[in-house]
């Protein structure tokens, strides 16, 4: 029943799978890096704060930490090589995110641009990071090969 | 190119630009404000280059968003004082269709026009009540510099003078969306509320990609 098959394939056995969350210090970010660890994922968390990453590590052996300015695109490539040799790349996901509420009788160019810039542009800079990840592992023949 | 058209146009001015300089935008919405008033403003400043996922380029996708919305939002900074302080006036941003969903090859170019026409909603709430009007242009697809790279014959295609046309009407029906040529728009506008499963699998075999 072509109606009732997944999007995707399903994501169902998180042991031992390399997951990258950006933008993990607090919220769903967070949420979600405690939960996979819980399922048995390597957890590698990313985000601004330094401090709020560590103690996410302390609480949570085997997880790795990597600060990281989601704005900064070569900052992002590197930690993406870090992620990558380190503990491999299967899911990334991307939730760093700001929000500031906004009406246009009050317009601020700067608080328009960051959010494009945190919300869309980090995101840019992920894929562009993980895409690389992506090809050069094929390029090596090292493609994931589970399932 | 501006100055054949103010040559053609008895009347009319010229203010070289480029969209991205966000200093240089302040500065012509000065000059314009002074010389001749503001009472409609339109962007369409815009690129558009294919792009497919498989094929990823991050210089690609920042150059549409600074372009197409980045550019959007310094006119906004350099017109809206004005506006709000004179409390009438008119701005029109020129999205697409393709802002209505995620399309093959348009990778780039959909979340930037996606963004923009997401902008023109919320200024037409917030700016309601200030005398302001605001419109969002979503074309089908005209024969522009920009469409002349498209490689498919593009379906219910028009001329840019009756896409003009078509816009005229829009503003003079005090309009919010502006669209055309409904022959095509309408297909979009039903597929846009769809469930993403018969969307997805539409467009696939629609564009075969």
């Amino acid at each position: 029943m072509a109606w009732l098959t997944p999007f995707n394939k399903p994501l169902t056995e998180w042991r031992g799978r390399s997951v990258w969350l950006v933008g993990a210090s607090s919220g769903i970010g967070l949420a979600c890096a405690k939960a996979l660890h819980a399922q048995g994922a390597k957890v590698c968390v990313s985000a601004r704060q330094e401090a709020l990453l560590q103690a996410f590590v302390s609480d949570h052996p085997g997880s790795m930490a990597l600060a990281l300015n989601v704005t900064d695109a070569q900052a992002v490539q590197a930690a993406a090589r870090i992620v990558e040799t380190q503990q491999g790349l299967d899911v990334v996901m991307y939730c760093a995110g700001v929000y500031q509420p906004l009406r246009a009788t009050d317009y601020n160019l700067a608080v328009m641009e960051q959010h494009m810039v945190v919300n869309y542009h980090g995101a840019l800079y992920v894929l562009d990071a993980a895409s690389l990840c992506v090809r050069s592992s094929w390029q090596h023949g090292l493609a994931p090969e589970r399932d | 190119m501006l100055q054949a058209f103010v040559s053609d146009h008895p009347g009319s001015m010229a203010l070289p630009l480029n969209v991205t300089d966000a200093q240089a935008v302040q500065a012509a919405a000065r000059i314009v404000e002074t010389q001749q008033g503001l009472d409609v403003v339109m962007y369409c400043a815009g690129v558009y280059q294919p792009l497919r996922a498989t094929d990823y380029n991050l210089a690609v996708m920042e150059q549409h968003m600074v372009v197409n919305y980045h550019g959007a939002l310094y006119v906004l900074d350099a017109v809206l004082p004005t506006l709000l302080a004179q409390g009438h006036g008119h701005l029109s941003l020129v999205s697409s269709v393709a802002g209505y969903r995620g399309l093959p090859q348009s990778l780039a170019y959909g979340p930037s026009k996606a963004a923009l026409t997401h902008l023109g909603e919320a200024l037409y709430l917030d700016l309601q009540d200030s005398g302001i009007g605001v419109s969002v242009i979503n074309p089908g697809f005209v024969d522009t510099p920009l469409t002349a790279q498209n490689q498919f014959t593009m379906p219910a295609l028009i001329t840019s003078a009756q896409a003009a046309q078509f816009i005229v009407q829009g503003w003079h029906d005090g309009l919010f969306e502006i669209h055309f040529p409904k022959r095509f728009t309408l297909w979009l506008q039903l597929l846009r509320v769809l469930p993403y499963r018969w969307y997805f699998s539409l467009v696939r075999r629609a564009t075969g990609l």
